[in-house]
């Protein structure tokens, strides 16, 4: 289930759309979509990446903390923002 | 003036920035070019003095030229409104665009930078806020990013009023 509010994710949708210069293919419905399916899936699976983390990280960094690291080594994987 | 003719002519510079949601200054390979979000419904608005050559008899038909950032699916709304500015006419303390006319769902071009042109037309007398030769006024483009499909800015490139 997605977490993000409608408006939550419209505006994501929109600073995304914003800043690709490469053509997108897909409408803002689309796109919204896609958005709340990553959310959802985010909310069921990335407390299998928190507790990928050996100790100390494990227990010592907070699931903020673990979420900032989760998105830069995603950002750095492919390559965006 | 004959049906057809050039009246005028508006490139991104000409833009008079709205106080709220303003469509902004950006280029595009050194075009200079107008974005509009697609999520909030923002304005371009240009200034002028209707040419004398209008006959004022079959309206003005405005064409609105535009390249998408990056949507290559999906439809753009784009809503154009006048404003007349004569003689103790308008208070220009406040606003008074007449309704608007639209054109509606335009697919955008299936590539990116290419640049499409739409046209919306408005018939002499109250449709275009009874501007007549000699007259000034604004003109303010909106595009409908609450209505329309496609993702990501347009990129207004010019605009050009002809004689209906």
């Amino acid at each position: 289930m997605a977490l993000l509010t409608t408006e939550q994710r419209d505006a994501l949708r929109s600073a995304w759309a914003t800043e690709q210069k490469d053509p997108v293919a897909i409408d803002k419905a689309a796109t919204s979509t896609a958005i709340g399916e990553i959310d959802a899936w985010i909310e069921a699976q990335v407390i299998d990446a928190f507790v990928s983390m050996s100790e100390p990280a494990r227990s010592g960094l907070t699931n903020k903390q673990k979420s900032d690291l989760f998105a830069r080594i995603v950002a750095k994987r492919w390559e965006v923002m | 003036m004959a049906s057809g003719d050039t009246l005028l002519i508006f490139t991104p510079q000409h833009n008079e920035p709205t106080a709220s949601n303003a469509a902004t200054l950006d280029t595009r390979n050194q075009h200079l070019v107008l974005d509009f979000d697609d999520t909030t419904n923002e304005d371009g608005v240009f200034r002028a003095v209707m040419p004398q050559s209008y006959a004022g008899t079959t309206g003005v038909t405005v064409y609105l030229h535009y390249a998408m950032t990056s949507a290559t699916s999906g439809d753009i709304d784009w809503d154009v409104a006048f404003e007349r500015v004569s003689d103790s006419i308008q208070d220009i303390d406040s606003d008074g665009f007449a309704a608007v006319n639209s054109v509606d769902n335009t697919t955008v071009p299936a590539t990116s930078g290419h640049v499409d042109v739409v046209s919306v037309a408005f018939t002499d007398g109250a449709d275009m806020d009874s501007v007549t030769a000699g007259d000034g006024f604004r003109m303010k483009v909106t595009r409908d990013a609450a209505s329309d499909t496609a993702s990501g800015d347009a990129e207004l490139w010019a605009v050009e009023i002809r004689e209906t």
